[in-house]
């Protein structure tokens, strides 16, 4: 569906914000930019929704160079902005009316769009009403009114409410599983790890790792787990090597004393995995 | 409906939501209460500074109202939505600048109905003034371009629309109308003077032609202006 070789830009004279980016997406894929703040997760995105020209490298998307591409691109594609991006004198409704005039495709009925982001009740009350996690899911219901085969969303979850942050999660696995691409830029690490079938780690502007989250985070794993066992209220934690476990006897000796109360292995968190990788924190 | 017909709508609502249909009718009660006072007036040898109020009058509100109505998508973010969007640009311009100038034709035609007694062409007139508001609200999108909020766009806003109503001003100040032939109102402003049977500088058809082209190098400009502030929310 996407894929770059060596895509570069730069603001003006500036050092450039997206260094020899090499990547790709496939098609049915969610594939997360994972960053900082600066480091070039948005620039890309604006690349590939055409709001940034002159950019360096090779950058195809969904079989086309993207400079080739007219407006019809985006009768294809759906943007999803962090920040709201709704006319507030209107009403719900009346914006997803609006931008679905422009599409020569049929769309989705705006009521049940609204219904998917839990606007439904919503639908007639002006935006300058709506806080911002309504405008977040109104920008989110807006992306979607299409049928994008490709998806862009940038911090999907940012600003909303546990219950409905797991709703939008849910719409946007859904649309995976409808056969739309999902390319989102995040820098929430839950987000990434429970959506993203890849991420890429992303730090001053150059890639510094791709892969599966599961398997980024086996691969950086100490290979250690740990067993918590309890006697009259009192917790202790003993570590093991996960390596020659079952012929630990110390290990096998607590099985069999039945005082465990939980055994985790200790893989490291996406955001663990980020910071081994990037020498970098998130936040 | 076309995406034409949608534009169109959106902009009548918006300007009626944000108030501005009232505040517009308000003002023009108060210009139409005062005009009302002048209607007695014989205006028998100041034709030519009618014709210099109507430019100045034509070429005010399409210049501000397209400002104010970018500079609020644009602060809204709707207009980062547009931008990703298959909405033709083409229309984009088209559905305001029809929409700004209807407003500012039908302004000025219903104060010269209720004020101006003795006779005039309607048709030359009307034609003047939507030429020049249509040339108006163009470069409104070229100017809102440089600027991304209210404040500053102010200043050069009245800045823009003293330039637009030169030929006007070049009327009052007795200038020979020829040396203003290159401005982008001077064909609205000689087919308003023809509306008045005024000796206007120029012939019928090179004011309708210099209007056209103005329009349409005009228009080219707004396109263009409407690409700069979409690479500006890019951030280049």
């Amino acid at each position: 569906m996407i894929k770059a070789n060596g895509l570069t830009f730069a603001y003006g004279g500036n050092a450039p914000a997206v260094n020899s980016l090499t990547f790709t997406v496939g098609e049915g894929e969610i594939f997360g930019f994972l960053g900082p703040s600066g480091a070039g997760k948005s620039t890309a995105q604006k690349i590939l929704f055409r709001m940034l020209r002159g950019y360096g490298g090779d950058l195809h998307v969904m079989g086309r160079e993207l400079q080739n591409w007219g407006p019809e691109y985006f009768e294809r594609v759906g943007v999803c902005f962090e920040l709201p991006a709704n006319y507030r004198k209107l009403t719900a409704l009346e914006n997803l009316r609006f931008f679905s005039s422009f599409f020569t495709a049929p769309t989705i009925a705006p009521e049940e769009v609204l219904e998917w982001v839990g606007l439904r009740a919503d639908a007639n009350k002006r935006v300058e009403q709506f806080s911002k996690g309504m405008q977040t899911r109104l920008n989110l219901a807006r992306s979607l009114i299409n049928k994008p085969s490709l998806l862009f969303l940038d911090e999907p979850t940012s600003g909303l409410d546990p219950g409905n942050a797991r709703k939008v999660r849910d719409l946007i696995l859904r649309q995976r599983e409808q056969g739309a691409t999902v390319f989102l830029t995040t820098h929430d690490m839950h987000v990434a790890d429970e959506l993203c079938d890849r991420v890429g780690f992303l730090v001053n502007g150059r890639l510094a790792r791709v892969g599966a989250p599961s398997a980024l985070r086996l691969e950086h794993s100490n290979r250690i787990v740990e067993v918590r066992t309890g006697i009259g209220g009192v917790v202790d934690a003993e570590r093991f090597p996960l390596d020659g476990l079952s012929g630990n006897q110390r290990f096998q000796h607590l099985l069999a004393e039945d005082r465990i109360q939980s055994i985790h292995s200790l893989e490291p968190s996406l955001e663990d995995v980020f910071m081994q990788v990037t020498g970098e924190k998130l936040a | 409906m076309t995406a034409f017909a949608h534009l169109v709508q959106n902009d009548v609502r918006t300007l009626y939501r944000t108030g501005y249909v009232w505040v517009s009718i308000a003002v023009f009660a108060l210009m139409l209460l005062i005009a009302m006072q002048a209607s007695n007036l014989d205006f028998a040898g100041y034709e030519q500074f009618v014709a210099a109020i109507i430019l100045f009058d034509a070429a005010l509100s399409p210049v501000m109202l397209v400002g104010l109505m970018v500079l609020l998508e644009r602060s809204e973010g709707a207009f980062a939505a547009l931008s990703v969007s298959p909405m033709p640009t083409w229309a984009y311009l088209a559905a305001r600048v029809l929409v700004v100038s209807l407003f500012s034709l039908a302004q000025m035609l219903l104060l010269v109905l209720a004020v101006y007694d003795a006779s005039y062409s309607p048709t030359a007139l009307t034609a003047g003034l939507a030429g020049a508001a249509c040339i108006s609200g163009l470069f409104g999108f070229l100017l809102v371009s440089f600027f991304d909020d209210l404040y500053a766009f102010l200043l050069p806003m009245i800045g823009a629309i003293m330039l637009l109503g030169v030929p006007g001003y070049a009327v009052l100040l007795g200038i020979p109308q020829k040396w203003l032939f290159w401005h982008p109102t001077s064909g609205p402003m000689a087919l308003i003077e023809k509306a008045f049977a005024l000796d206007a500088r120029q012939g019928l058809f090179t004011a309708v032609a210099t209007t056209l082209v103005w329009a349409a190098v005009a228009a080219i400009l707004a396109h263009l202006a409407i690409g700069r502030m979409q690479a500006r929310i890019g951030g280049s």
